[in-house]
């Protein structure tokens, strides 16, 4: 099982609704950007993410450069979810941990 | 304000994008710049400007990914490879790129281990920055330091708490008697005192060491070397508690010191015996001598918690207080802290750190003409870095491939240097001096392996430094167009080896003006007269033993030993004296003397060297006599005392007058005896040819008998073949009382001049390297220049330029490079000669006609290198470089 950093994982989380682009990301997570850019170009690389260049006319016509969109792949929802359930059961068991405890 | 912050955020963007390589540059660029510059727009308040800005440093991390990911991918094993591959096409370069950096960093090296040796090791005691030398020093001669006497030694001891014992020792000889008669012989002995052994804190490998009342007792026991185990006792293990025999006694050894031990100012195993004395008893009954019989070598330990300057003014006082209860012999008298190592070591320390400077410019030098090296394959491999570019490699990426090879061949150049100071580690101590201390245990060892893997590395660098931004700066599409490089970086490239060659001729004329600095100093030195003739001169050491020669047999025997020398084939004389002028062996003592009918000077005033020759010695040594008599044979002690005197002695005693027929007190025998001057001699240079002549008396040794005597013994022809005749003829008259030593005159003197002579073979040797390394520089860089302007050099002379223009041309662009090196060149030698002040003899460090004679060795030099593509270049066939493409 990879080990996740936490970036990767609200990168991931931020994208699975539908498509952002790098600058849109840090807004949404309020990731600074020295680790946005690195996660989102790790998670392309083991194939969780994708992305696209977005139809330069379409840019023109909104008055704005043209941007890369980032979007989920399946095997990155899948693995978002196995990661989100992991954290679950962490979290789970830590709670009874504590619980026993006093 | 929005403004300069995206300009800011831009710059940061256009960093990030140059660490990539360029396939992905693009993208990186559009990624962050369009988007930030479109924010920026929208922003309208400075706070929301700086936050976008603090975004825009993420470009930096995200680039740093990307280059992470390429590199990890590709691997530093397939640069290696690339590097390998590109060096072994090409073995001619490789070749002389390695050997130039071998011969750098092996002189290096090997130098290294002679420093690391001599200054940088510590002394091989423990805690050794607490021992200090204890010498005597007397305020009107300038801080001269002198040995000191026993008396005050023992006063030290009483009332010193800064320092935890002064040791002192003596340094004589022994005759080990044998079973056979062969192996009777001489070994250099120590009578040590009891804090000896205590201060310089050895343990011995075997047994012990003397107690306190071995000491006070003076016990017949003693404690070996090293060597003298090992040679003599064959390594006995079961060696304590045996006996070693002397000529009248047998005593008991207790003890064997390691290896490792030396006793300090001698060289390792020179000291072969120690013996115990007790400096009380052996001087507690003569008061007046006990003090001012200053002959000791003392050492001692600061103790724990005191520092050198506390223990200085300690001794201070201590010695203001004796001076104050004995006048007569004290007055004016101090004493002298010197840290142990600085007192071993001197002047050689200067001399090394000057011939190490020299050395690293030998390898700047040789780093300059591997870049140069790296320059020219640059332009020659531009096609190939644009072609890598086009495909995607960043500027990093060659930048790293460049540096590379550049390791590589220091690597190579490393290892081969490592080599070569294997060899001059064997060399270099067999070609120094005597003189230097601690020059023996020269080795290569880690810590010169560490040195020249560091210099390696440090040359890597320094060598690779430009080539490997110059070559891979590449104007894509231009370096592809063209056929061979871009004229534009060829030009860049051609001033920057420009630059590099000046810097090397700057730096050889540097050491061309050092060595013959080096060289006319040590001219000088040699040229010093000495004042007697030392050629075919040979050198008898001999000391007897006291038990048999002791209480008047010593006159005797060396009359008759001397008449049996004189009889011996290719003898011309033979004479002795107990001290030698010239001679580094220190036995020479100063007494107090003053004028018949004057009083006695306070504290002894400056004192007179006094030396007891034999009938004979001036005569052999050519020592002129100037008025007066000579030794005679009836100089004996029952006739009145008699002296003679040398010239500064006598000129400065009886100014404008003769000296023969006057009286002087010299407080030496019976104290304050009188001596009538009967001769006056011309003057030697007691101290080396550096130190002026100094007053010298010389007593009739039938007068004053000594046991060990200096015989000098003129020959016709070579010296030495007279020696084992002389062996023989000594075991001869006493088959117990071998000689001690034998050399010849030119080797004794070696101990003065040896120093000179070695800095000056060095210097010179490093300066030649330069010399060479410079020259093969410039014509590495005319040569390359004529091969690139073939086409121009043709058109010159299809337009009617003469050859001897295009030689006058292309001898004058090498002429500037030069003129301006051998300029700057000579401002570094002035700069730098305040440090060579002290070490020179009878030359000012800005000589100016060794400068100039420097500078002109180089500049002919260099234009004899350039004179060869300058005579190709106006050979040049106009059609055919014309023609060529």
């Amino acid at each position: 099982m990879r080990r996740w950093g936490q970036a990767q994982i609200r990168v991931l989380e931020s994208v699975i609704g539908g498509t952002g682009y790098g600058f849109d990301i840090m807004d949404t997570t309020g990731l600074p950007s020295g680790s946005v850019y690195p996660a989102l170009s790790k998670l392309e690389k083991s194939g969780l993410v994708r992305s696209r260049w977005e139809n330069a006319s379409v840019a023109r016509r909104e008055k704005r450069p043209p941007r890369r969109y980032y979007e989920i792949t399946p095997s990155g929802r899948e693995a978002l979810f196995s990661a989100l359930a992991d954290a679950r059961d962490l979290a789970r068991s830590l709670a009874k941990a504590v619980k026993e405890a006093g | 304000m929005a403004g300069p912050l995206a300009k800011l955020s831009r710059r940061i963007v256009a960093l990030a994008a140059f660490l990539v390589p360029a396939a992905d540059r693009e993208r990186l660029k559009q990624e962050w710049e369009a988007e930030l510059a479109h924010r920026f727009r929208q922003e309208r308040t400075t706070l929301a400007a700086w936050s976008l800005l603090r975004r825009s440093l993420g470009a930096i991390p995200h680039a740093l990914f990307i280059l992470k990911e390429q590199w990890s991918r590709e691997m530093i094993s397939q640069d290696l490879r690339y590097a390998v591959r590109s060096l072994v096409n090409r073995p001619l370069f490789v070749t002389a790129a390695a050997l130039t950096l071998a011969i750098g960093i092996g002189a290096n090296a090997a130098l290294f281990s002679v420093i690391d040796a001599v200054v940088l090791r510590p002394l091989p005691y423990p805690e050794p920055e607490r021992l200090v030398s204890v010498f005597e020093s007397q305020d009107d001669k300038g801080g001269r330091r002198d040995s000191p006497a026993p008396g005050n030694v023992l006063d030290w001891n009483r009332y010193s708490k800064t320092l935890e014992g002064v040791a002192a020792w003596w340094v004589q000889s022994t005759t080990l008697l044998g079973d056979g008669f062969d192996d009777t012989e001489e070994v250099p002995s120590a009578l040590v005192t009891v804090h000896f052994f205590a201060a310089l804190a050895v343990e011995p490998l075997l047994g012990r060491t003397f107690t306190p009342s071995e000491i006070t007792g003076q016990a017949k026991v003693s404690v070996l070397s090293y060597e003298l185990w090992q040679r003599r006792f064959g390594a006995d293990p079961d060696i304590v508690g045996k006996d070693v025999r002397f000529k009248n006694a047998s005593w008991q050894i207790i003890g064997v010191m390691p290896q490792s031990f030396r006793t300090p100012g001698t060289l390792r195993g020179e000291v072969q015996l120690f013996k115990p004395w007790d400096l009380e008893s052996a001087y507690g009954e003569r008061p007046n001598q006990a003090r001012d019989w200053r002959f000791l070598r003392a050492a001692a330990r600061i103790a724990p918690g005191f520092t050198l300057t506390e223990a200085r003014a300690e001794m201070d006082t201590i010695a203001a207080s004796i001076a104050e209860d004995h006048p007569k012999t004290n007055h004016g008298w101090g004493v002298e802290l010197v840290p142990l190592k600085d007192a071993l070591i001197g002047n050689t320390k200067l001399a090394l750190t000057i011939l190490l400077g020299a050395v690293g410019l030998v390898l700047l030098l040789a780093c300059a003409n591997v870049t140069s090296l790296l320059l020219v394959r640059a332009s020659g491999r531009s096609r190939e870095m644009a072609v890598r570019t086009a495909l995607g490699a960043s500027r990093m990426r060659l930048v790293r491939q460049l540096f590379l090879e550049s390791f590589l061949l220091a690597g190579v150049g490393g290892a081969l240097g490592l080599a070569l100071a294997r060899i001059g580690v064997e060399v270099l101590p067999r070609f120094a001096p005597a003189g230097i201390p601690r020059i023996e245990e020269t080795v290569l060892d880690t810590r010169v392996i560490v040195f020249a893997v560091l210099a390696s590395a440090a040359a890597g660098i320094l060598a690779g430094l430009a080539p490997a931004f110059q070559g891979s700066a590449t104007m894509l599409s231009e370096t592809l167009k063209s056929a061979g490089g871009t004229v534009s970086t060829d030009r860049r490239r051609h001033r920057l080896r420009s630059l590099i060659v000046g810097a090397e001729i700057a730096a050889a004329v540097i050491l061309l003006a050092g060595s013959g600095l080096f060289l006319r100093s040590f001219a000088r030195v040699l040229a010093v007269d000495p004042g007697f003739d030392p050629d075919n001169l040979l050198v008898v050491r001999m000391r007897l033993d006291g038990e048999a020669y002791g209480g008047g047999g010593a006159h005797p025997y060396y009359t008759r030993f001397l008449e049996e020398i004189r009889a011996l084939p290719g003898v011309v004389a033979a004479g002795g004296a107990t001290g030698l002028p010239m001679d580094a062996l220190d036995t020479d003592f100063d007494r107090p003397f003053w004028r018949a009918g004057e009083p006695r000077p306070e504290g002894g005033g400056a004192g007179v060297q006094i030396r007891m020759p034999t009938m004979g010695y001036f005569d052999a040594m050519r020592i002129p006599l100037l008025e007066g008599r000579e030794v005679d044979i009836r100089d004996d002690r029952s006739r009145p005392r008699v002296l003679i005197v040398n010239e500064t002695m006598a000129r400065r005693t009886w100014p404008g007058e003769s000296a023969v027929g006057k009286r002087l007190h010299i407080d030496y025998q019976d104290y304050e005896a009188i001596y009538d001057v009967v001769g006056v001699v011309g003057d030697t240079r007691s101290y080396g040819p550096k130190s002026a002549p100094k007053p010298s008396v010389y007593i009739p040794h039938g007068q004053n008998a000594y046991l060990p005597l200096n015989i000098v013994v003129r020959t016709t022809g070579d010296p030495l073949l007279v020696a084992p005749l002389i062996r023989q003829t000594a075991l001869a008259i006493d088959p117990a009382q071998p000689v001690h030593s034998i050399l010849t005159m030119e080797e004794l003197m070696g101990g003065y001049t040896g120093q000179d002579r070695f800095a000056a073979f060095l210097m010179t040797l490093f300066a030649a390297m330069a010399l060479l390394l410079a020259t093969i520089g410039i014509y590495g860089v005319v040569a390359h220049s004529v091969s690139q302007r073939q086409r121009e050099l043709g058109l010159r002379l299809a337009l009617g330029a003469r050859s001897t223009d295009i030689t006058r041309l292309v001898l004058g662009s090498g002429f500037r490079i030069a003129a301006i090196g051998a300029l700057v060149g000579l401002a570094g030698a002035v700069m730098a000669s305040r440090y060579l002040e002290t070490v020179l003899f009878g030359i000012s460090p800005t000589d100016p006609l060794t400068l100039i004679t420097a500078a002109a060795i180089l500049m002919g030099t260099v234009l004899l290198a350039c004179y060869l593509p300058a005579r190709k270049a106006a050979r040049l066939d106009p059609t055919l470089t014309l023609r060529y493409e």
